[in-house]
Protein backbone atom coordinates (compact mmCIF):
# COMPACT_ATOMS: atom_id res chain seq x y z
CA UNK A 1 0.00 0.00 0.00
CA UNK A 2 1.60 3.42 -0.68
CA UNK A 3 1.89 5.58 1.72
CA UNK A 4 2.50 9.62 1.93
CA UNK A 5 2.50 12.19 4.09
CA UNK A 6 0.46 15.01 3.77
CA UNK A 7 1.63 17.56 6.75
CA UNK A 8 4.69 17.07 8.61
CA UNK A 9 5.40 19.46 11.54
CA UNK A 10 5.15 18.67 15.29
CA UNK A 11 2.16 16.57 14.42
CA UNK A 12 1.80 14.89 10.55
CA UNK A 13 -0.93 13.68 8.35
CA UNK A 14 -0.29 10.34 6.56
CA UNK A 15 -2.80 8.76 4.08
CA UNK A 16 -1.94 5.43 3.18
CA UNK A 17 -3.67 4.10 -0.52
CA UNK A 18 -3.66 2.05 -3.55
CA UNK A 19 -2.62 -0.67 -2.74
CA UNK A 20 -1.59 -2.95 -5.31
CA UNK A 21 -2.02 -6.17 -3.42
CA UNK A 22 -6.06 -5.35 -3.06
CA UNK A 23 -8.28 -8.10 -3.99
CA UNK A 24 -10.39 -8.19 -6.74
CA UNK A 25 -13.25 -6.21 -7.80
CA UNK A 26 -12.93 -4.04 -3.86
CA UNK A 27 -13.17 -0.47 -4.46
CA UNK A 28 -9.79 1.48 -3.53
CA UNK A 29 -9.92 3.70 -0.41
CA UNK A 30 -7.43 6.40 1.32
CA UNK A 31 -7.05 6.04 5.20
CA UNK A 32 -5.62 8.57 7.14
CA UNK A 33 -3.67 8.97 10.14
CA UNK A 34 -2.82 11.40 12.50
CA UNK A 35 0.22 11.27 14.89
CA UNK A 36 0.98 13.43 17.35
CA UNK A 37 3.37 13.10 20.24
CA UNK A 38 1.75 10.67 22.55
CA UNK A 39 -1.54 10.64 20.53
CA UNK A 40 -2.26 8.15 16.96
CA UNK A 41 -5.23 8.19 15.68
CA UNK A 42 -6.43 6.26 12.41
CA UNK A 43 -9.22 7.90 10.55
CA UNK A 44 -11.16 5.32 8.35
CA UNK A 45 -8.87 2.69 8.81
CA UNK A 46 -11.11 0.85 6.12
CA UNK A 47 -12.19 -2.62 5.23
CA UNK A 48 -11.29 -6.51 6.23
CA UNK A 49 -9.95 -7.16 2.84
CA UNK A 50 -7.16 -4.39 3.02
CA UNK A 51 -6.46 -4.42 6.80
CA UNK A 52 -3.00 -6.52 6.26
CA UNK A 53 -1.99 -3.93 3.70
CA UNK A 54 -2.80 -1.19 6.24
CA UNK A 55 -1.42 -2.48 9.39
CA UNK A 56 1.76 -3.29 7.43
CA UNK A 57 1.63 0.29 6.13
CA UNK A 58 1.29 1.89 9.68
CA UNK A 59 4.02 -0.40 11.32
CA UNK A 60 6.36 1.48 9.25
CA UNK A 61 5.61 4.73 10.63
CA UNK A 62 4.43 3.91 14.33
CA UNK A 63 4.45 1.54 16.95
CA UNK A 64 1.40 -0.45 17.85
CA UNK A 65 1.09 1.02 21.49
CA UNK A 66 1.29 4.46 19.92
CA UNK A 67 -2.18 4.23 18.52
CA UNK A 68 -4.64 5.31 20.84
CA UNK A 69 -7.72 6.63 18.78
CA UNK A 70 -9.60 5.73 16.10
CA UNK A 71 -12.41 7.00 14.08
CA UNK A 72 -14.75 6.07 12.12
CA UNK A 73 -16.92 8.35 9.76
CA UNK A 74 -20.19 6.59 9.32
CA UNK A 75 -20.77 2.91 9.27
CA UNK A 76 -19.56 1.80 5.71
CA UNK A 77 -18.06 -1.14 5.12
CA UNK A 78 -15.20 0.48 3.28
CA UNK A 79 -14.84 2.24 6.39
CA UNK A 80 -14.98 -0.23 9.21
CA UNK A 81 -15.13 -3.26 8.35
CA UNK A 82 -12.39 -4.07 9.71
CA UNK A 83 -12.52 -3.14 13.35
CA UNK A 84 -12.92 -6.09 14.67
CA UNK A 85 -8.94 -7.10 13.56
CA UNK A 86 -7.58 -3.75 14.62
CA UNK A 87 -9.31 -4.48 18.05
CA UNK A 88 -6.54 -7.70 18.55
CA UNK A 89 -3.93 -5.33 18.36
CA UNK A 90 -5.67 -2.04 20.05
CA UNK A 91 -8.33 -3.18 22.99
CA UNK A 92 -7.81 -0.73 24.86
CA UNK A 93 -7.76 2.17 22.07
CA UNK A 94 -11.10 4.51 21.33
CA UNK A 95 -13.24 4.50 18.95
CA UNK A 96 -15.18 7.90 17.64
CA UNK A 97 -18.57 7.07 16.05
CA UNK A 98 -21.48 9.07 14.73
CA UNK A 99 -23.83 8.22 17.68
CA UNK A 100 -26.30 6.92 15.00
CA UNK A 101 -24.26 4.11 14.18
CA UNK A 102 -22.81 2.51 17.54
CA UNK A 103 -25.00 -0.50 17.55
CA UNK A 104 -24.42 -0.99 14.14
CA UNK A 105 -20.76 -1.10 14.12
CA UNK A 106 -20.95 -3.34 16.98
CA UNK A 107 -21.63 -5.83 14.24
CA UNK A 108 -18.20 -5.76 12.97
CA UNK A 109 -16.95 -7.48 15.82
CA UNK A 110 -15.72 -5.19 18.34
CA UNK A 111 -16.10 -5.62 22.22
CA UNK A 112 -13.00 -4.89 24.40
CA UNK A 113 -12.46 -0.98 22.23
CA UNK A 114 -14.00 1.59 24.27
CA UNK A 115 -16.96 3.59 22.03
CA UNK A 116 -17.00 7.63 22.12
CA UNK A 117 -20.43 8.49 20.40
CA UNK A 118 -20.18 11.86 18.79
CA UNK A 119 -23.40 13.74 19.41
CA UNK A 120 -25.11 15.46 16.15
CA UNK A 121 -23.39 18.71 16.15
CA UNK A 122 -20.12 17.21 16.35
CA UNK A 123 -17.07 18.01 18.96
CA UNK A 124 -13.76 18.00 19.42
CA UNK A 125 -10.75 15.69 19.96
CA UNK A 126 -7.42 16.49 21.46
CA UNK A 127 -4.22 14.93 20.33
CA UNK A 128 -2.18 17.43 22.36
CA UNK A 129 -0.23 19.19 19.76
CA UNK A 130 -3.56 19.69 17.60
CA UNK A 131 -7.45 19.92 18.24
CA UNK A 132 -9.18 18.25 16.02
CA UNK A 133 -12.98 19.02 15.02
CA UNK A 134 -15.81 16.70 14.28
CA UNK A 135 -17.56 18.41 11.59
CA UNK A 136 -21.22 17.27 10.60
CA UNK A 137 -21.57 16.22 7.14
CA UNK A 138 -24.99 14.01 7.88
CA UNK A 139 -26.97 12.43 4.67
CA UNK A 140 -23.35 13.05 3.03
CA UNK A 141 -24.23 10.52 2.12
CA UNK A 142 -24.63 8.54 5.51
CA UNK A 143 -27.36 10.03 7.76
CA UNK A 144 -24.95 10.14 10.46
CA UNK A 145 -21.68 11.44 9.02
CA UNK A 146 -18.90 13.33 10.12
CA UNK A 147 -15.43 15.07 8.61
CA UNK A 148 -12.55 15.95 10.24
CA UNK A 149 -11.29 19.48 10.65
CA UNK A 150 -7.40 20.04 11.62
CA UNK A 151 -7.24 24.19 12.12
CA UNK A 152 -3.61 24.00 12.24
CA UNK A 153 -2.97 21.62 8.84
CA UNK A 154 -5.75 22.63 7.45
CA UNK A 155 -6.68 19.74 6.53
CA UNK A 156 -10.48 18.39 5.86
CA UNK A 157 -10.94 14.75 6.29
CA UNK A 158 -13.92 14.94 3.81
CA UNK A 159 -14.82 10.85 3.89
CA UNK A 160 -17.06 10.54 0.71
CA UNK A 161 -17.61 13.75 -0.17
CA UNK A 162 -14.75 14.72 -2.87
CA UNK A 163 -14.67 11.10 -3.85
CA UNK A 164 -14.06 9.14 -7.07
CA UNK A 165 -13.91 5.26 -7.56
CA UNK A 166 -10.97 5.73 -9.83
CA UNK A 167 -8.20 3.41 -11.19
CA UNK A 168 -5.42 1.48 -8.62
CA UNK A 169 -2.46 3.49 -9.91
CA UNK A 170 -4.49 6.69 -9.30
CA UNK A 171 -2.54 9.93 -8.52
CA UNK A 172 -2.17 10.53 -4.95
CA UNK A 173 -3.34 14.46 -5.36
CA UNK A 174 -5.68 15.85 -8.22
CA UNK A 175 -3.99 16.74 -11.21
CA UNK A 176 -6.47 18.05 -13.77
CA UNK A 177 -9.53 19.36 -11.89
CA UNK A 178 -11.30 19.87 -15.10
CA UNK A 179 -10.87 15.81 -16.14
CA UNK A 180 -11.46 15.10 -12.80
CA UNK A 181 -14.82 16.18 -12.89
CA UNK A 182 -16.54 13.98 -15.42
CA UNK A 183 -15.32 10.92 -13.07
CA UNK A 184 -17.06 12.75 -9.41
CA UNK A 185 -20.37 13.59 -10.92
CA UNK A 186 -21.70 10.20 -10.64
CA UNK A 187 -20.46 9.38 -7.12
CA UNK A 188 -22.22 12.07 -6.32
CA UNK A 189 -25.12 12.30 -7.84
CA UNK A 190 -25.83 8.82 -7.03
CA UNK A 191 -24.16 8.51 -3.57
CA UNK A 192 -25.46 11.90 -2.03
CA UNK A 193 -29.25 12.09 -0.93
CA UNK A 194 -29.68 15.76 -0.20
CA UNK A 195 -29.39 18.52 -1.76
CA UNK A 196 -30.31 20.51 1.65
CA UNK A 197 -28.01 18.56 3.36
CA UNK A 198 -25.33 19.49 0.49
CA UNK A 199 -25.41 23.41 0.59
CA UNK A 200 -25.57 23.44 4.70
CA UNK A 201 -22.60 21.49 4.52
CA UNK A 202 -20.62 23.92 1.97
CA UNK A 203 -22.09 26.89 4.28
CA UNK A 204 -20.56 25.54 7.40
CA UNK A 205 -17.46 24.00 5.05
CA UNK A 206 -16.94 27.74 3.33
CA UNK A 207 -15.48 29.41 6.50
CA UNK A 208 -13.15 26.86 7.09
CA UNK A 209 -9.39 27.78 6.23
CA UNK A 210 -8.81 24.59 3.82
CA UNK A 211 -5.16 23.47 2.58
CA UNK A 212 -6.26 19.93 1.70
CA UNK A 213 -9.66 18.58 1.21
CA UNK A 214 -8.94 14.53 1.39
CA UNK A 215 -11.22 12.37 0.75
CA UNK A 216 -11.72 8.60 1.30
CA UNK A 217 -11.40 7.41 -2.52
CA UNK A 218 -9.64 8.72 -5.05
CA UNK A 219 -7.41 12.01 -5.57
CA UNK A 220 -6.74 14.13 -2.65
CA UNK A 221 -7.85 18.41 -3.51
CA UNK A 222 -4.94 20.98 -2.65
CA UNK A 223 -4.79 24.38 -3.08
CA UNK A 224 -6.82 26.12 -5.30
CA UNK A 225 -8.49 22.94 -5.90
CA UNK A 226 -10.60 23.10 -3.03
CA UNK A 227 -12.86 25.68 -3.76
CA UNK A 228 -12.93 24.61 -7.27
CA UNK A 229 -14.54 21.71 -5.87
CA UNK A 230 -16.85 23.44 -3.30
CA UNK A 231 -17.89 25.83 -5.59
CA UNK A 232 -18.81 22.82 -7.97
CA UNK A 233 -20.54 20.70 -5.48
CA UNK A 234 -22.49 23.65 -4.44
CA UNK A 235 -23.93 23.68 -8.04
CA UNK A 236 -24.22 19.79 -8.55
CA UNK A 237 -27.75 18.34 -8.15
CA UNK A 238 -27.46 15.55 -6.48
CA UNK A 239 -29.72 12.29 -5.39
CA UNK A 240 -30.99 11.90 -8.78
CA UNK A 241 -31.49 8.09 -8.56
CA UNK A 242 -35.58 8.93 -7.44
CA UNK A 243 -37.80 8.00 -10.75
CA UNK B 1 -14.05 -27.52 2.11
CA UNK B 2 -13.30 -25.34 5.72
CA UNK B 3 -13.14 -26.75 9.36
CA UNK B 4 -15.70 -24.73 10.37
CA UNK B 5 -18.03 -25.26 6.86
CA UNK B 6 -17.49 -29.26 7.60
CA UNK B 7 -18.70 -28.09 11.58
CA UNK B 8 -21.62 -26.19 10.79
CA UNK B 9 -22.65 -28.56 8.27
CA UNK B 10 -21.68 -31.43 11.08
CA UNK B 11 -23.93 -29.74 13.41
CA UNK B 12 -26.81 -29.19 10.71
CA UNK B 13 -27.25 -32.64 10.21
CA UNK B 14 -27.61 -33.52 13.87
CA UNK B 15 -29.94 -31.29 14.54
CA UNK B 16 -32.06 -32.54 11.70
CA UNK B 17 -31.53 -35.96 12.03
CA UNK B 18 -32.14 -35.75 15.72
CA UNK B 19 -35.88 -33.56 14.57
CA UNK B 20 -36.62 -37.33 12.53
CA UNK B 21 -35.66 -39.23 15.62
CA UNK B 22 -37.81 -37.13 18.11
CA UNK B 23 -40.63 -37.81 15.59
CA UNK B 24 -40.17 -41.67 15.76
CA UNK B 25 -39.64 -41.28 19.61
CA UNK B 26 -43.30 -39.69 19.59
CA UNK B 27 -44.10 -42.44 17.05
CA UNK B 28 -43.07 -44.90 20.12
CA UNK B 29 -44.36 -43.60 22.86
CA UNK B 30 -48.25 -43.83 20.93
CA UNK B 31 -47.52 -47.15 20.01
CA UNK B 32 -46.54 -48.38 23.53
CA UNK B 33 -50.19 -46.35 24.80
CA UNK B 34 -51.77 -48.58 22.36
CA UNK B 35 -49.94 -51.42 23.40
CA UNK B 36 -50.38 -51.39 26.90
CA UNK B 37 -54.43 -51.19 26.18
CA UNK B 38 -54.40 -54.45 24.40
CA UNK B 39 -52.35 -56.36 26.87
CA UNK B 40 -55.04 -54.83 29.54
CA UNK B 41 -57.52 -56.60 27.25
CA UNK B 42 -55.61 -60.01 27.08
CA UNK B 43 -55.20 -59.85 30.51
CA UNK B 44 -53.48 -63.31 32.09
CA UNK B 45 -52.40 -64.25 28.46
CA UNK B 46 -50.22 -61.42 28.02
CA UNK B 47 -48.74 -60.93 31.51
CA UNK B 48 -45.89 -60.61 30.63
CA UNK B 49 -45.89 -58.12 28.02
CA UNK B 50 -47.02 -55.13 30.83
CA UNK B 51 -43.31 -55.00 32.08
CA UNK B 52 -42.31 -54.70 28.38
CA UNK B 53 -44.31 -51.70 27.54
CA UNK B 54 -42.91 -49.77 30.91
CA UNK B 55 -39.63 -50.75 29.28
CA UNK B 56 -40.53 -48.71 26.16
CA UNK B 57 -42.04 -45.56 27.74
CA UNK B 58 -38.54 -45.25 29.65
CA UNK B 59 -36.69 -45.81 26.20
CA UNK B 60 -38.91 -42.98 24.74
CA UNK B 61 -38.91 -40.79 27.46
CA UNK B 62 -34.78 -41.60 27.57
CA UNK B 63 -34.77 -40.91 23.90
CA UNK B 64 -36.63 -37.20 24.32
CA UNK B 65 -34.58 -36.23 26.94
CA UNK B 66 -31.32 -37.09 24.72
CA UNK B 67 -32.46 -35.27 21.77
CA UNK B 68 -32.80 -32.52 23.74
CA UNK B 69 -29.35 -32.57 24.92
CA UNK B 70 -27.80 -33.40 21.62
CA UNK B 71 -29.85 -30.34 20.14
CA UNK B 72 -28.99 -28.15 22.43
CA UNK B 73 -25.04 -29.41 21.66
CA UNK B 74 -25.34 -29.07 17.60
CA UNK B 75 -25.86 -25.21 18.54
CA UNK B 76 -23.16 -25.45 21.10
CA UNK B 77 -21.15 -26.45 18.46
CA UNK B 78 -22.18 -24.19 15.29
CA UNK B 79 -21.67 -21.00 17.97
CA UNK B 80 -17.84 -22.77 18.62
CA UNK B 81 -17.18 -23.35 14.84
CA UNK B 82 -18.42 -19.70 14.31
CA UNK B 83 -15.61 -18.53 16.93
CA UNK B 84 -12.76 -20.77 15.59
CA UNK B 85 -13.14 -19.29 12.07
CA UNK B 86 -13.23 -15.63 13.45
CA UNK B 87 -10.14 -16.63 15.43
CA UNK B 88 -8.51 -18.67 12.35
CA UNK B 89 -9.08 -15.49 9.98
CA UNK B 90 -7.46 -12.71 12.46
CA UNK B 91 -4.84 -14.95 13.13
CA UNK B 92 -4.28 -15.58 9.09
CA UNK B 93 -4.41 -11.87 8.76
CA UNK B 94 -1.95 -10.89 11.19
CA UNK B 95 0.36 -13.64 9.67
CA UNK B 96 -0.29 -11.79 6.40
CA UNK B 97 1.11 -8.81 8.25
CA UNK B 98 4.04 -10.81 9.54
CA UNK B 99 5.15 -11.41 6.36
CA UNK B 100 4.97 -8.32 4.77
CA UNK B 101 5.80 -6.39 7.34
CA UNK B 102 9.31 -8.05 7.83
CA UNK B 103 11.36 -4.51 7.36
CA UNK B 104 8.65 -2.25 8.92
CA UNK B 105 10.47 -0.44 11.74
CA UNK B 106 7.87 -1.33 14.10
CA UNK B 107 6.89 -5.08 13.15
CA UNK B 108 8.19 -6.09 16.84
CA UNK B 109 5.23 -5.00 18.32
CA UNK B 110 3.47 -7.58 17.24
CA UNK B 111 5.14 -9.86 19.07
CA UNK B 112 3.21 -9.61 22.02
CA UNK B 113 0.00 -10.02 19.73
CA UNK B 114 0.64 -12.93 17.71
CA UNK B 115 1.42 -14.67 21.04
CA UNK B 116 -2.22 -13.82 21.74
CA UNK B 117 -3.89 -14.92 18.93
CA UNK B 118 -2.02 -18.02 18.85
CA UNK B 119 -3.31 -19.04 22.50
CA UNK B 120 -6.58 -17.97 21.12
CA UNK B 121 -7.02 -20.21 18.33
CA UNK B 122 -5.68 -23.30 20.27
CA UNK B 123 -7.95 -22.42 22.61
CA UNK B 124 -11.28 -22.19 20.11
CA UNK B 125 -9.85 -25.13 18.77
CA UNK B 126 -9.44 -27.40 22.02
CA UNK B 127 -13.02 -26.26 22.94
CA UNK B 128 -14.54 -27.19 19.48
CA UNK B 129 -12.67 -30.77 20.16
CA UNK B 130 -14.07 -31.56 23.45
CA UNK B 131 -18.32 -30.01 21.91
CA UNK B 132 -17.46 -32.35 19.31
CA UNK B 133 -16.60 -35.59 22.27
CA UNK B 134 -19.37 -34.68 24.38
CA UNK B 135 -21.55 -34.78 21.12
CA UNK B 136 -20.03 -38.56 19.72
CA UNK B 137 -19.95 -39.58 23.44
CA UNK B 138 -23.99 -38.09 23.68
CA UNK B 139 -24.47 -40.05 20.26
CA UNK B 140 -22.71 -42.91 21.57
CA UNK B 141 -26.01 -43.03 24.18
CA UNK B 142 -28.25 -43.26 21.78
CA UNK B 143 -27.11 -46.08 20.52
CA UNK B 144 -26.82 -47.77 23.65
CA UNK B 145 -30.37 -47.35 23.79
CA UNK B 146 -31.40 -48.22 20.77
CA UNK B 147 -29.50 -51.88 21.53
CA UNK B 148 -31.36 -51.98 24.75
CA UNK B 149 -34.15 -51.17 22.50
CA UNK B 150 -33.32 -53.99 20.03
CA UNK B 151 -33.07 -56.25 23.08
CA UNK B 152 -36.72 -55.28 24.04
CA UNK B 153 -38.57 -55.68 20.27
CA UNK B 154 -36.69 -59.16 20.85
CA UNK B 155 -38.53 -59.74 24.05
CA UNK B 156 -41.90 -58.62 22.84
CA UNK B 157 -42.36 -60.94 19.79
CA UNK B 158 -42.16 -63.90 22.45
CA UNK B 159 -44.12 -62.60 24.78
CA UNK B 160 -46.58 -61.51 21.44
CA UNK B 161 -45.98 -65.55 20.30
CA UNK B 162 -48.02 -66.79 24.03
CA UNK B 163 -50.74 -64.15 23.98
CA UNK B 164 -53.23 -66.47 21.83
CA UNK B 165 -55.94 -64.11 20.43
CA UNK B 166 -53.98 -61.18 20.54
CA UNK B 167 -51.31 -62.39 19.67
CA UNK B 168 -51.37 -60.30 15.97
CA UNK B 169 -52.00 -57.27 17.54
CA UNK B 170 -48.70 -57.52 20.23
CA UNK B 171 -46.89 -58.77 16.98
CA UNK B 172 -47.92 -55.35 15.41
CA UNK B 173 -46.48 -53.84 18.59
CA UNK B 174 -43.17 -55.91 18.29
CA UNK B 175 -42.94 -54.49 15.00
CA UNK B 176 -43.45 -51.48 14.84
CA UNK B 177 -41.10 -50.99 18.25
CA UNK B 178 -38.48 -52.47 15.50
CA UNK B 179 -38.99 -50.40 13.09
CA UNK B 180 -38.68 -47.33 15.14
CA UNK B 181 -35.24 -49.09 16.33
CA UNK B 182 -33.99 -49.46 13.20
CA UNK B 183 -35.18 -45.58 12.19
CA UNK B 184 -33.27 -43.95 15.50
CA UNK B 185 -30.30 -46.45 14.88
CA UNK B 186 -29.95 -45.26 11.10
CA UNK B 187 -30.52 -41.36 12.40
CA UNK B 188 -27.96 -41.54 15.04
CA UNK B 189 -25.67 -43.29 13.03
CA UNK B 190 -25.44 -40.60 10.36
CA UNK B 191 -25.05 -37.91 12.87
CA UNK B 192 -22.05 -40.09 14.82
CA UNK B 193 -20.54 -40.60 10.73
CA UNK B 194 -20.15 -36.76 10.63
CA UNK B 195 -18.78 -35.81 14.18
CA UNK B 196 -16.28 -38.64 13.57
CA UNK B 197 -15.52 -37.18 10.38
CA UNK B 198 -15.14 -33.54 11.74
CA UNK B 199 -13.06 -34.91 14.53
CA UNK B 200 -11.04 -36.24 12.35
CA UNK B 201 -10.18 -33.59 10.14
CA UNK B 202 -9.48 -31.18 13.06
CA UNK B 203 -6.65 -33.71 14.35
CA UNK B 204 -5.38 -33.77 10.86
CA UNK B 205 -5.08 -30.08 10.85
CA UNK B 206 -3.45 -29.81 14.55
CA UNK B 207 -0.86 -32.14 13.24
CA UNK B 208 -0.14 -29.78 10.46
FE1 LIG C 1 -19.71 5.54 2.51
FE1 LIG D 1 -16.58 5.27 1.04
Amino acid sequence: MKSTIIYDDIHAWHVFARDPEKVEGIIDTNQYMVKANNRVLLLDPGGIEIFSSMLTAVLHHVHLEEITDLFASHQDPDIISSLGLWEQALPGARLHVPWLWEGFIRHFGAKKIKYMPIEDHGGTLDLGEVKLQFIPAHYLHSSGNFHIYDPKAKILMSGDVGAVLDKPDAPMFVEDFDAHIEKMKMFHQQWMPSNRAKQDWIKRVGKLDIDILAPQHGGLFQGADVKRFLDWFEELDVGIAIP
Amino acid sequence: MTTQETVLIAAATVTSELSEVSQVAKNMTLSVMNAKTISQCAGESARGFHPITDYIEDIAKNIDHLVIQISEEARTLSRLSVIYSQSEIGLKRYETVIRKAKDAAHVSSLKGIMQKLYDEFENCRTLLLRKLESLSVSLDDMKNITRSSIVISIMSRVEAAGAFEFRKDLEVVADNLESSTEDIRSHTDISYDKIITVMEQLHRETQK
